[in-house]
């Protein structure tokens, strides 16, 4: 009696069937894809009784028609993945049409447990389900539950179990009855199908003679390879044509009408309904929030709360995360000796994940604002109030979502917008929104603008940036259009969106719904962005400076330390190169704390450094008082002479760059930049951009010698830029264009990867991402260069 | 479409209709009534799914199937889609999908509020 058992948990969309499925396994689920395709795969394993119970949940579905993905998933593992019991969660306020699903199940033959959500539900609006009826006119077991609460979850697993060991008999119990013209053909079809080589699965020839006769494209397919030609296919088109014409509809239509005339007389006598609420609570709320004119504005203030919640509330968490890496980065600077190895740990593995972990918080934030929306119901409100104008575009109400997050509002990120976009159930729809959701500003582009906006338009910040969010969602939606109409053109899947009745979500689910998806998302971290990120490191690192050259630079330090250390005010404090390196470490002391054990310890160097700090303008922070004139030569000498090193370094590093092979590829990228001017330092910037668009500004400091630019200082490097032959407004904001639209960032390929199943569309959304933003930019520079705008 | 006033539009869409109208054997009669030219508050009931199959299949899972009674709920605030009340339950149709609905005269005329 101890075997296990494989319980398949299905049900329509909104009935409660996720809630039932945490309240069954609790945390103990994982989280996967059903074989070849894109649609998530949850089970998860529970105990009952010393049973062991393990749960498969189906997709949600209103049919198993095999028309989408979703049905085909639910069917086959009914069909041929055996589950011992299937358990259909219904939504007991909305039965007939939840009853539908069921009525399909109980016609395939497997044994079928009725779970009657949301009960509660039901019970408050006066209506009165008899079960037990219920269960009769339907032949199967049905238990009451309440999802929410975990109310009913026990009695369903006792019964699931007996199910599961009631020894599998011919069912003699009720049965939908399709009146006697269809029955006739059915009968027909069943005899054609009697006749050939026994199934080897348990397929009911009944089951698959109505589908037959409902037209089903996959179990035609089936039948013509078991049986061969032999006439059951025609029997099928014959049946077809006689009901078509006596019904006055197609045959489908006529199967369709009979599930729900059964279901239709089994609710009527089981369902009483005490007193006739004309109003109920929840379309109260959606008069108001859904009103022609308040619902937008409502709308627009929740898309605008959830942006703040998910870029600002996370702040706290993301600076943690950052500081985090940043701590483990100087570790393992000190930790190991400098070199490769330090240069492939710290600047390639921590810097490249830690990038993108970074991005952790902000993922979990923004999954579970969307796990509000979807399970409050209000999302399908958004989609209602917005499908009007996406669909001119070709997109769906449901893709405004994804295209928020993604950086509608500049400051976004595609990687949770291309996630968001699950919620979209037609795959056209779906994938044109994520093939334009990259070309949005999201938050990684903004330090670019910030640094070429600073340089170029300074006193326009706002209406440029302005003027960039228009660009882009112009660029969106147009994109959208031309894409739906080429390679994502066709009829699109009928728009049907269920408006399921507002209810308080559970923390319980909203959790286990940001945690999973969450999870995915730093499992990919680990695997392909650690890769990524080394083979970008390797191509800004290798090869390396020839010695000849790395030496002349060394040669150059050199001399330029002897002839500081000749210097008269300087001998009398620095001797050799042992001393100035001991000052260098007395200074970084110093600003670690404690300056007074200091002092004694070095009175000299701590005038100088004192004398250092004085002559820059916020010297009230070093230890005041104590500057005697005699230092100040001698501060004025190692100044310049830092300032000077400083220089040379820089250079090296720009040589060094450059003749990396990203380096290599920037300048060979000159030729094909030509014609919106950008010079071989923009292009590699533009390179190391496909890891983040935030390394351009880093890349974009090494390249013009001035060491790494930290993101939040970077006024010197757009005064170099501003001051630099070669560039003008018009090259920087050709700039802007291409760095908002060329390629999105390789998490968000990835991700595009992962969401579409397969590195076709990933590759896609790169390479037209580019020739886009190689044509915009290049049209505007050549328009720009021909008006004499910006030059 | 900037291009087009409104009435154009109407117009263009009345003729779109009128033509599949023609087009279908068994299409509307004087009788019948399209669910999309119902406003809110309406009810009747189906008489026909037109379309294509899938639609016509999506549709009747979904219970717009014959003899069924639909209600106008409300429009969205760009006037489409439509949200309608079928089976107790609310579901919204782009109002191009309902047109291939056709419904008995209303039950009820239009409630005048709102």
């Amino acid at each position: 009696m101890s075997k296990p058992i494989t319980v398949a948990l299905a049900g329509n969309p909104n009935s409660g069937k996720t809630t039932i499925f945490n309240a069954l396994t609790g945390a103990r689920q994982h989280v996967g894809n059903w074989p070849g395709v894109t649609v998530e795969k949850k089970e998860g394993t529970t105990s009952h009784n010393g049973r062991v119970i393990h749960v498969v949940d189906l997709p949600g579905t209103y049919s198993l028609t095999a028309l989408s993905d979703d049905e085909i998933i639910a069917r086959n593992f009914v069909m041929k993945g055996d589950p011992d019991v299937v358990v259909d969660v219904v939504d007991s306020a909305n039965l007939e049409r939840n009853l539908y699903l069921a009525v399909q199940l109980m016609e395939m033959g497997v044994k079928v447990v009725l779970a009657l959500n949301m009960i509660d539900v039901s019970n408050g609006r006066g209506w009165k389900i008899d079960h037990a009826r219920l269960a009769q006119l339907l032949g199967v077991p049905i238990v009451t539950t309440n999802g929410k609460k975990e109310e009913g979850v026990k009695q369903l697993l006792d019964v699931a179990v007996q199910e599961a060991d009631r020894p599998t008999a011919d069912y003699s119990g009720p049965r939908v009855t399709y009146g006697l013209e269809v029955e006739e053909e059915l009968g027909k079809i069943k005899e054609k199908l009697e006749a050939g080589p026994p199934a080897e699965d348990s397929v009911p020839t009944r089951w698959l003679a109505v589908k037959l006769l409902e037209g089903d494209k996959e179990l035609e397919r089936l039948v013509e390879q078991r049986y061969g030609n032999d006439g059951v296919l025609d029997q099928v088109q014959r049946s077809r044509k006689h009901v078509s014409e006596i019904f006055g509809d197609s045959a489908d239509i006529a199967v369709t009408d009979g599930r729900y005339g059964f279901i239709a007389g089994a609710v009527k006598e089981s369902v009483t309904v005490d007193r006739v609420d004309r109003v109920y609570l929840s379309d109260k709320i959606d008069n108001v929030l859904t009103h022609r004119l308040l619902g937008p504005v409502i709308m627009l203030l929740i898309l605008y709360g959830i942006y703040q919640f998910t870029f600002v509330g996370s702040g706290p968490l993301v600076g943690y995360f950052e500081a985090f890496f940043g701590w483990l980065n100087g570790v393992a600077t000190r930790a190991i000796p400098e070199g490769l190895i330090q240069s492939l740990v710290v600047s390639g593995v921590i810097d490249g994940v830690g990038g993108v972990m970074g991005f952790v918080p902000l993922i979990a934030f923004m999954f579970f604002a969307v796990a509000i929306l979807e399970d409050t119901g209000y999302m399908a409100r958004v989609a209602f109030m917005l499908d009007r104008v996406l669909k001119s575009f070709g997109l769906h109400g449901s893709s405004i979502l994804a295209l928020m997050v993604s950086g509608g509002i500049a400051g976004g990120c595609a990687v949770p917008g291309v996630m968001a976009t699950r919620t979209l159930r037609e795959p056209k729809e779906r994938l044109a929104t994520i093939l334009v959701a990259p070309l949005l500003n999201c938050g990684a582009k903004l330090p670019v603008y910030a640094v070429l906006i600073a340089a170029f338009f300074p006193g326009d910040k706002a209406s440029v940036m302005f003027g960039l969010t228009l660009i882009s969602w112009g660029l969106v939606l147009v994109t959208a259009r031309v894409l739906r109409s080429t390679l994502l053109g066709g009829q699109s899947a009928p728009f049907v969106l269920e408006m399921p009745p507002y209810r308080v979500p559970t923390l319980k689910g909203l959790l286990i719904h940001t945690w999973e998806r969450t999870w995915m998302y730093v499992k990919k971290a680990a695997t392909v962005i650690l890769a990524v990120a080394i083979v970008l490191w390797a191509m800004m690192t290798f090869p390396s400076l020839p010695d000849g050259t790395a030496k002349q630079f060394d040669k150059r330090i050199e001399d330029l330390t002897s002839s500081f250390l000749k210097q008269p005010p300087v001998q009398s404090v620095f001797h050799s190169e042992t001393d100035i390196k001991a000052f260098e470490e007395y200074q970084a002391k110093l600003s670690d704390g404690k300056p007074e054990d200091l002092k004694t310890e070095n009175p000299v160097f701590f005038g100088l450094a004192s004398a250092l700090t004085a002559g820059e303008p916020k010297g009230d922070k070093g230890p005041a008082g104590s500057t005697d004139g005699k230092l100040e030569p001698l501060a004025a000498a190692y100044t310049s002479f830092r300032e000077k090193k400083l220089a040379i370094e820089h250079e090296k590093q720009t040589a060094a760059l450059k003749h990396t092979v990203a380096g290599r590829m920037g300048v060979a990228l000159e030729q094909v930049f030509s014609p919106m001017n950008f010079d071989w330092r923009t292009n590699i910037a533009l390179v190391g951009g496909f890891a983040a668009k935030e390394v351009v500004v880093s890349t974009l400091g090494t390249a013009y010698s001035l060491g790494k630019v930290d993101l939040e200082e970077t006024g010197s490097l757009s005064e170099r830029l501003r001051n630099e032959p070669g560039w003008d407004p018009l090259t920087a904001f050709t700039l802007i264009l291409f760095v908002m639209l060329y390629s999105p960032c390789f998490v968000t390929v990835a991700v595009i990867r992962k969401e579409t199943g397969g590195w076709k569309w990933a590759i896609f959304a790169m390479v037209y991402t580019t020739a886009l933003a190689y044509v915009v930019a290049a049209c505007v520079y050549s328009a720009g260069a021909t008006l004499g705008l910006g030059v | 479409m900037p291009s087009k006033t409104k009435n154009e539009i109407r117009i263009y869409r009345r003729r779109k209709v009128n033509e599949e109208g023609h087009r279908n054997r068994m299409g509307r009669t004087s009788e019948t009534q399209r669910l999309s030219d119902y406003v809110q508050g309406q009810k009747g009931r189906i008489v026909r799914v037109q379309g294509d199959d899938r639609s016509r299949r999506r549709m009747s899972e979904m219970g717009f199937t014959r003899g069924m009674e639909v209600q106008v709920v409300k429009a969205a605030p760009l006037t489409d889609p439509v949200e309608y009340l079928v089976k107790g339950y609310h579901v919204s149709l782009r109002r191009e999908q309902a047109a291939h609905i056709l419904m008995n005269r209303p039950d009820m005329e239009a409630r005048n509020h709102e």
